[in-house]
């Protein structure tokens, strides 16, 4: 008898859907946790059974690790996916679900432990040869702070050990802004992760950001998926992805794949993984950045460029399998891009726009063109979660052609009800910086919206009239 | 809330309410279980128990009905 017949899905949205089209491709049940707003939500519709576990309030439903046990339990599963978000990298969480006997879809609690936090994390990258970006170790004064910054040198980045989501982050150009910026990260730091710890990075400017896909089995064998792409980000909020990178020649992706298996390897990895590098173009170095211990939101690109699916892969492993495939099996083919369809507008300065969805009208699916969505018209996108809608994923022979099918893609994508990002997509692939992958992690808040933004307010004056 | 449905304070004790059983407002009428943390649950209304839906034993979800009482007047 298979180890997993029911698989509980302690997530929603989008990833609770791709969790429950896994399952059935495993012939496994699939029952999923709802809040009292989700009760209708697809997730629901599509699993063997749906189980209220509480308001709509995260805070009291789909974050309550012992409610998401036991309901898991009580509905007969023998394993939790966590999805992405929420508890999926609470190590708490993982250590609750082996101890209650539950397989946990995710690596070794002591694995989620050590990559988040941040300054461990680096320090593991390190004995497994993995080069990280020049910087300090714990700061705990000023005093310690200046002398890291006299051996760094300015620009540089004051960043958190508990951090994420570039809380607790301060990028400082000058000396003497430095005593102010620890001051604030701190507070911020303290705040945020209930850590104040920091430490301090050398800051790399028009860095692009590359990702590294792993699976580990857990008994030491790791293999890699080769890279995504996702330097177009908006305040360190990934908005565009793609698979390979198009920055990045053989010799580089041959030793960035062999420093993400050498760190995941080193901690005996077991699961889905991704190591994310700092590249830069200019000097073609790349370091360590951090290690994320859960699939992505982005992990489509990946398995459209090399066929394979990784949430079975994960499901498979947590069942004790070995990986379905040996790294020489693993080819690259194409190119592929994926756009995050937010509830955002971005005429408005990406403010989240829940509500009714009345036209829901993806572009038709196919073997080049993927929606992961939990979508329909008539869906109401509820104001207590994240914004993502979608997400938009094509394959191509080539990069030129990707960009060409995501553009006609978008342009086919009709949704009226709630604003969305498309028309920011739409603007992004349609731009050269884009084209000519010049873009860096921060050209979306430093060239592209600004650029925007004085474009439309060029053109206000003379819309005017032609309403007029 | 979510977790598993009591009946009885312990094991083999009698049932806090049966049918027909008049029960006040603060009077504990089930409990429920999540990870070893037990929950009472209070009647709510003064009134008589006229229906029990759920069997002892098995988990309950967030927002089910339980028990029915029928308030008194």
């Amino acid at each position: 008898m298979p180890v997993i017949q029911r698989l509980f899905v302690a997530n929603r949205g989008e990833i609770a859907v791709r969790i429950i089209r896994a399952c059935r491709r495993l012939g496994i049940e699939a029952v999923v946790a709802v809040s009292d707003v989700d009760r209708n939500s697809l997730a629901a519709q599509l699993a063997t059974r749906a189980v209220c576990i509480g308001p709509a309030a995260a805070s009291q439903s789909y974050l309550r690790a012992e409610t998401l046990v036991a309901a898991a339990l009580g509905s007969g599963c023998q394993a939790l996916h966590p999805g992405y978000g929420f508890l999926s990298e609470r190590p708490a969480f993982a250590r609750m679900c082996e101890h209650a006997g539950l397989l946990f879809v995710g690596p070794r609690a002591e694995s989620i432990e050590a990559m988040g936090e941040k300054l461990a994390a680096v320090h593991i990258a390190e004995q497994a040869g993995v080069p990280r970006v020049p910087g300090s170790d714990r700061i705990d004064t000023i005093e310690e702070a200046r002398h890291a910054a006299e051996r760094i040198g300015f620009p540089l980045l004051i960043k958190a050990n508990a951090g994420g989501g570039g809380r607790g982050m301060r990028l400082v150009h000058e000396a003497r802004d430095l005593a102010g910026a620890i001051e604030s990260a701190a507070s911020e730091a303290r705040a945020a992760f209930g850590d104040p710890m920091l430490y301090i990075e050398k800051f790399i400017s028009r860095a692009r950001h590359v990702e590294v896909q792993v699976l580990g089995d857990g008994k030491g064998n790791v293999v890699h998926l080769g890279e995504r792409d996702c330097s177009t980000q908006r305040r360190y909020q990934k908005l565009i992805e793609e698979a390979p990178s198009p920055v990045i020649d053989h010799r580089v992706r041959r030793k960035m794949t062999d420093a993400a298996v050498s760190l995941a390897a080193q901690v005996a990895y077991r699961g889905a993984g991704t190591v994310e590098f700092v590249y830069d173009p200019e000097s073609q170095k790349f370091y360590f950045l951090e290690m994320n211990t859960r699939i992505q939101v982005e992990h489509p690109v990946t398995e459209m460029v090399t066929g394979r699916d990784l949430v079975v892969e994960q499901i498979q492993i947590a069942a004790g399998e070995p990986i379905s495939f040996v790294q020489k099996d693993v080819e690259l083919h194409g190119h592929a891009i994926e756009c995050r369809i937010n509830a955002e507008n971005p005429a408005r300065n990406f403010m989240p726009c829940p509500g009714r969805i009345e036209i829901w009208d993806p572009p038709p699916t196919g073997n080049h063109l993927r929606v992961d969505t939990h979508c329909y018209a008539g869906y109401v996108v509820p104001p207590h979660y994240d914004s993502l809608l979608a997400k938009l994923i094509v394959h191509a022979r080539d990069r030129s052609s990707a960009i060409q099918l995501m553009s006609e893609a978008l342009a086919g994508f009709a949704v009226s009800g709630v604003a969305t990002t498309i028309p920011f997509h739409r603007a992004v692939l349609g731009h050269d910086d884009f084209h000519d992958a010049v873009i860096h992690t921060r050209w979306v808040d430093q060239e592209f919206l600004p650029a925007m933004t004085a474009a439309t307010s060029a053109a206000e004056p003379s819309q005017v009239q032609a309403a007029g | 809330m979510l977790g598993t449905f009591y009946r009885s304070p312990a094991p083999g004790d009698p049932p806090f309410v049966e049918l027909g059983k008049r029960v006040q407002a603060d009077d504990t009428v089930c409990l429920i279980e999540v990870m070893k943390l037990f929950s009472s649950i209070n009647a709510g209304v003064d009134g008589v128990v006229t229906r029990i839906l759920v069997e002892n034993g098995t988990m309950v979800e967030f927002g089910q009905m339980l028990i029915v009482i029928a308030a008194s007047p």
